[in-house]
């Protein structure tokens, strides 16, 4: 499944991984009001981030999609999506995770949380658009305009839920903590370990998807032929 | 200009005369808000604070159903592969579109509004000309972008039960401005509150309307 | 803390049946193209440079 380039590209993923493992449980210390639940940050920011970078990938491929109708640009687009709803998913839930212990409460409003369940939302329905229109350059078409259209959401609603919390404040803090320098090494190598890994993950479902479509046509090509 | 004009008028002449969306709208808004009145129970306090809140959610629901149904029967007569092979640009079709389901929901939310203040708060409302403007241009946003994705999931195998899918997510910003507005009205918090989130409403609208003239032909070229 | 670990644990469970999904389309992708190649060999000739030449005189 892999060709050279990604095989480094898969080893040098796996020991910033571990590098990064190792800063959050050894290297950084426990923090000072939420102790040691608070590593889960180590790994919930670098997700959230990158969900939101896949989501713009997913814009930008949507783009070129639209100028250049390359098929590539189509495949590229569900990959980034597809990875996209992985990260969301796991962000939210991690997101749960922390806040259960730390605030006693699975889910708040606050304009964060709701921006990213809303992004989750429209990540879900590009998915399930792609699933209902049927064929080929349709759908592209379809997945291309939405993705678009999703991406310059994102921004407008997490905007207007700060706009509107603004108008009655809620007693909470931010998520942020104050970072010493150790955490802020930690967190850096959560960032570029999972930018790495979504890049690696990318790749590889780039290339089952290119394959994929490939070989259809090549099976049907047979049925004329043969 | 004229065809723009033409274009909105010959969709309102066809609703006019089947009266089937506004009609099926109606209904479905009206059980919306029995249901919610029976849910939130016999508080009257509850009931008026939640109003704005039921308008919405009643007007989101039924604007949406209204929307997909518009673009499905555009589909099954086949209309608009009529209005593609004009020289008509793809901009104007949308612009014309989005007129035609902009007037629409204002009439829904005309109904809606007031349905809304008899039943939950059980007057008509001292404040319903300044509510009128979040609405409004609550509801321009509303249609700018559910035009364009409503064309969009008509052409797909779910038909209308896509559109609320992907529809009220992205529409989130507009209903929730619109809310912030209308509670600056209720709340009595000053015109310079209003204007603010007026504007900002304003805003989002121009950008779903720049996003659906780029974007409508794309939805809709074969 | 337990929350830590089932955090964690979500994560690499999460990653691992994307993974596994991945796997498993490849693996399916290389049985169509072994299905293809036995095609391709049953409707050309044996010889791979007639199986070539074939193809190019074709429709």
């Amino acid at each position: 499944m892999l060709r050279s380039r990604d095989t480094v590209l898969a080893w040098i993923t796996g020991a910033m991984m571990l590098i990064a493992l190792y800063g959050a449980f050894v290297f950084a210390p426990p923090e000072r009001v939420m102790g040691d639940i608070q590593r889960i940050f180590y790994v919930h920011l670098p997700l959230a981030w990158i969900g939101f970078v896949a989501f713009a990938h997913a814009c930008w491929a949507g783009i070129w999609y639209l100028r250049t109708a390359r098929r590539e640009w189509d495949e590229a687009g569900v990959a980034a999506a597809e990875i996209g709803v992985l990260f969301s998913t796991l962000v939210i839930v991690t997101g749960s995770l922390w806040a259960r212990p730390v605030w006693g409460t699975w889910w708040t409003w606050d304009p964060q949380l709701v921006t990213y369940l809303i992004l989750w939302l429209i990540y879900v329905g590009y998915l399930v658009l792609r699933g209902a229109a049927g064929e080929d350059v349709r759908r592209a078409r379809f997945a291309a305009v939405f993705a678009i259209v999703g991406f310059v959401d994102v921004p407008l609603v997490w905007l207007s839920a700060r706009y509107l919390r603004a108008l009655s404040p809620v007693i909470f803090t931010s998520r942020s903590v104050g970072l010493a320098p150790s955490m802020a090494w930690t967190l850096a190598a959560g960032l570029v370990a999972w930018s790495l890994f979504y890049w690696t993950l990318f790749r590889a479902r780039l290339r089952i998807g290119l394959l994929e479509t490939e070989v259809a046509a090549l099976a049907g090509d047979g049925e004329v032929h043969g | 200009m004229r065809i723009l004009a033409a274009l909105i008028w010959k969709d309102l002449i066809v609703e006019a005369r089947t009266r089937e969306l506004v009609t099926s709208m109606g209904l479905v808004a009206f059980l919306a808000l029995v249901i919610q009145n029976l849910a939130l129970g016999p508080s009257s306090r509850l009931g008026t604070a939640a109003a704005p809140a039921v308008v919405w959610v009643t007007v989101s629901f039924a604007a949406t159903l209204g929307l997909a149904r518009a673009h499905a029967l555009e589909q099954e007569g086949q209309a608009l592969q009529g209005l593609l092979m004009t020289p008509v640009s793809r901009s104007l079709l949308y612009l014309g579109k989005w007129g035609a389901n902009l007037v629409v929901v204002l009439v829904l939310q005309t109904v809606v509004v007031v349905a809304t203040a008899v039943l939950f708060t059980g007057d008509v409302g001292r404040h319903l000309t300044w509510i009128s403007l979040p609405l409004v241009l609550g509801a321009v946003g509303f249609t700018a972008i559910g035009t364009l994705l409503g064309a969009m999931t008509s052409a797909t195998r779910l038909r209308e039960v896509l559109l609320p899918i992907v529809l009220l997510p992205v529409a989130l910003p507009v209903i929730m401005l619109s809310l912030a507005g209308i509670g600056a009205v209720l709340d009595d918090r000053g015109l310079t509150e209003l204007l603010r989130s007026l504007k900002l409403l304003g805003a989002v609208d121009i950008i779903f309307a720049m996003l659906g003239m780029w974007l409508f032909a794309y939805v809709v070229e074969e | 803390m337990t929350y830590l670990f089932w955090a964690f644990a979500a994560v690499w469970v999460g990653i691992f049946l994307y993974l596994y999904a991945l796997t498993r389309r490849s693996q399916a992708l290389a049985r169509e193209v072994h299905a293809l190649r036995e095609r391709l060999e049953k409707t050309a000739p044996p010889s791979p440079s007639a199986a070539g030449r074939s193809r190019a005189g074709g429709p």
